[in-house]
C-alpha cells in the first residue's frame, strides 16, 4: 500500500487520508512528516476523531497545528 | 529519503517494517511523492480503533471473536492487552465481541500485531464518518451452542463469512454498517429481528437450511425502530454463503448514499418491500429459493446449564451488563480448561458459557470464588450498553442504571423479567424489544439538566415487537416510582399495542 505525498507549493506537502478511521491518519501522518522532514504538511481528513486527536498529538510532539473545516472535511496544517 | 528498515512510531518499534524508498514522480508542474507503508498496510480495513468520549477514554477496541467462540489462549492474550492498554478492563457486547477502552492511538499498531498473531481483527468503527460511506459487516452474531446441542452447527457458516468478509475491499465502503445474526437451536436466542439480516436455521423436509428475516435495526436512523420481516423462502445450507453475499452486496449497491440517516438496509427494505427484495436477490445468484410459511421463531437462551449432544454439559455464568476484567478474562481461561476443553462461548447477552464441561456443579463452585452467581433471568437477559464512554449519558450511565434496578428488582424479590438499557437512541442496549425497556435522554431539573431516561414496556425480540413508551424523561425518585409500577404491569402480562 502506498501513499502520496503531493507537493501543492514550495515547501508544502498535501496528504489525503480520507476514507480512513483512526489510528491510521495518524499513523500516516506520521511517515509523511518523516519523508518531508522540513517544510509543511496539510493533511486531509474526513474522520471527526481524527480531526480532534491529531492536533493534540502532533502539538505534543512540538508542531504546530492549524485545524481548517472544508466542507465535509477538515485540512490539518502542520509545520514545525 | 527514509531509510529506516524499522520503524520506529511513537517511540514504538515496529518490527520488520519495510518503508520502500521513495519514487518521486513529476505530474505537470506539481511533484508526487509515494510512500510505501510496507507491513502497516497489512492492518489497513482490518483494524480500527472507535471513538470513546467518556471516563477520559478516546478511543475504544472492539475485537471481533468470529462466531463468539474462543479458546484460553485467546482469553488470556486479550488480558493481557487489557492489562497493559486498557487499565485491566473488559467487557462482552451483545454482539460477542470484547471491547476494551483507554486505547492510546501511539499503541495502536503494537495492539494491532498482537491481535494479529492470534487471528483477530476489530470492527472497523466507520459510524464516525458524516456521510453515507465506510460501513462495515459487523460481527456475526451466532447461536453460542452451535455444534454442540444440535447437528446443525451454524457457526461454520458465520466464520466462513467473517473471513471472507473482513478485510475485502469491495465490502468495506457500505453504506453503513451491516448486522448479521444466525442460529440453528431451534429458536430465536441471537435477536434475528433486529438484524439487518437473520438467519433463523430450520430443518425444512428434513434439509437443514435457513428462513432469513430482513431489514431489522432499532436505532433512531430512518424510517425509525424496525424488526426484519420474513422473506417467506426457504435457503438450503449450502446456499447459505451466496444468499448472504448477495444480500450485503445488495445493501451495498442499492441503499442509500444520499446520507447516513438513509443509509440502513432497513430503509431500502421498506422501500422496496419484501417481493422486489426476493426478486433482486434471486436475480444476483440465480436460484429460485423455495417458497415457505414461516411464523415467528420461538424464544430461546441458553442460560443455566444443560446437556450437549456427546453427553457433556454447558453451563452460562451470568455477567450482568457484560463487565470483566483482565484477571476474570485470566479466572475464565483457567476455568475453561480445568473443567472444560479450554474454550467458551460468549452469549449475545453479554455473558460466558462454558462448554464441554463434565461436572457443572463443580465448575459452579471454582466459579463462586471469583463471581456472584445468582441465576435468574434479571441478570442473565439484562442488557447495559456502555454510554459511560461514548459520552451520550452522564450519571447515572446505562450500566450503572442497570445495576441499580437489577438490585431494585431483587430487592423486591423479582427475578423474572429482563432490562435492557441504551444511553441514547442509537439504541446499542436494544431497549425497544426490551420486556422493560430504558433510553437515555437529558431533561430539564430545576435550573440544570439531569440525565433522565424514558420507560418502556412490552417488547420482544422472539416475537418480532416493539416496546411501547411507558413514561418520558424521569429521572431520580420518580424513575424508580415509575419503573415500580412497570414491573407490575409487565409480571402481570403486559399487552402493547401490537397485541390488540
Amino acid at each position: 500500500m502506498e501513499l502520496k505525498l503531493k507537493q501543492i507549493n514550495d515547501d508544502v506537502f498535501e496528504l489525503d487520508v480520507r476514507g480512513n478511521t483512526c489510528p491510521f491518519p495518524q499513523i500516516f501522518t506520521e511517515l509523511a512528516l518523516k519523508r518531508i522532514e522540513s517544510g509543511r504538511l496539510e493533511v486531509i481528513t474526513d474522520n471527526p476523531p481524527s480531526a480532534r486527536d491529531l492536533p493534540i498529538v502532533l502539538k505534543r510532539r512540538g508542531y504546530q497545528v492549524e485545524l481548517e473545516k472544508e466542507g465535509d472535511h477538515w485540512r490539518i496544517k502542520i509545520w514545525k | 529519503m527514509v531509510s529506516d528498515r524499522v520503524l520506529i512510531i511513537n517511540g514504538v518499534k515496529f518490527k520488520n517494517h519495510n518503508i520502500s524508498d521513495h519514487s518521486i514522480a513529476t505530474r505537470g508542474e506539481s511533484m508526487e511523492i509515494s510512500i510505501d507503508v510496507g507491513e502497516i498496510g497489512k492492518f489497513v480495513g482490518k483494524y480500527s480503533l472507535g471513538r470513546d468520549n467518556g471516563e477520559n477514554s478516546l478511543h475504544f477496541l472492539r475485537i471481533k471473536i468470529p462466531a463468539g467462540q474462543i479458546d484460553s489462549e485467546r482469553l488470556r492474550k486479550i488480558a493481557e492487552l487489557s492489562r497493559k492498554y486498557g487499565k485491566g478492563y473488559a467487557e462482552v457486547t451483545d454482539r460477542q465481541s470484547i471491547q476494551l477502552h483507554w486505547i492510546d492511538s501511539d499503541n495502536a499498531l503494537e495492539i494491532f500485531e498482537r491481535l494479529y498473531e492470534i487471528g483477530y481483527t476489530t470492527d472497523m468503527c466507520g459510524q464516525a464518518f458524516s456521510g453515507a460511506c465506510m460501513g462495515d459487516v459487523r460481527n456475526i452474531v451466532t447461536c453460542p451452542l452451535s455444534g454442540k446441542i444440535s447437528e446443525f452447527d451454524v457457526s461454520e457458516l458465520s466464520k466462513r463469512l467473517t473471513e471472507f468478509f473482513t478485510g475485502n475491499p469491495e465490502y468495506l465502503d457500505l453504506p453503513r454498517k451491516f448486522k448479521i445474526a444466525l442460529t440453528g437451536c431451534g429458536g430465536d436466542c441471537v435477536r434475528l429481528g433486529i438484524n439487518d439480516l437473520g438467519m433463523y436455521g430450520i430443518i425444512h423436509n428434513g434439509e437443514r437450511g435457513y428462513a432469513p428475516f430482513a431489514g431489522g435495526s432499532i436505532g433512531a436512523s430512518f424510517p425509525g425502530p424496525t424488526i426484519a420481516k420474513p422473506l417467506g423462502i426457504f435457503i438450503p445450507e449450502s446456499q447459505a454463503f451466496e444468499f448472504v453475499k448477495a444480500v450485503v452486496e445488495i445493501h451495498r449497491d442499492f441503499s442509500s448514499r444520499e446520507s447516513k440517516a438513509k443509509a440502513r438496509f432497513k430503509n431500502l427494505v421498506n422501500k422496496w418491500g419484501i417481493e422486489r427484495l426476493r426478486e433482486e436477490i434471486e436475480r444476483k445468484t440465480g436460484m429460485e429459493y423455495e417458497r415457505i410459511e414461516i411464523s415467528n421463531p420461538k424464544p430461546s437462551d441458553h442460560n443455566g446449564h444443560g446437556i450437549q449432544a456427546d453427553g457433556l454439559y454447558y453451563y452460562t455464568l451470568p455477567v450482568l451488563g457484560g463487565v470483566l476484567s483482565a484477571e476474570k478474562l485470566d479466572f475464565i481461561a483457567d476455568m475453561a480448561e480445568k473443567h472444560g476443553s479450554g474454550e467458551v462461548r460468549l452469549t449475545p447477552e453479554q455473558n460466558v458459557t462454558f462448554v464441554d464441561v463434565s461436572d457443572v456443579d463443580v465448575l459452579k463452585r471454582d466459579l463462586s470464588r471469583v463471581f456472584e452467581i445468582r441465576e435468574s433471568k434479571l441478570r442473565y437477559s439484562s442488557i447495559g450498553c456502555a454510554s459511560n464512554f461514548c459520552g451520550k449519558t452522564k450519571e447515572p450511565h446505562a450500566k450503572d442504571m442497570l445495576q441499580k434496578l437489577v438490585e431494585f428488582c431483587e430487592s423486591r424479590g423479582v427475578e423474572d423479567v429482563s432490562i435492557f438499557i441504551s444511553g441514547c437512541r442509537n439504541a446499542c442496549g436494544c431497549h425497544h424489544v426490551g420486556e422493560i425497556g430504558l433510553v437515555g435522554r437529558a431533561v430539564r431539573a430545576g435550573n440544570g439538566v439531569s440525565q433522565g431516561y424514558d420507560l418502556l414496556y412490552g417488547g420482544s425480540f422472539t416475537e418480532l415487537k416493539l416496546a411501547k413508551i411507558w413514561k418520558e424523561g424521569l429521572y431520580g425518585d420518580d424513575l424508580f416510582r415509575e419503573f415500580e409500577k412497570v414491573l407490575e404491569v409487565v409480571r402481570n402480562g403486559a399487552k402493547t399495542e401490537a397485541d390488540k
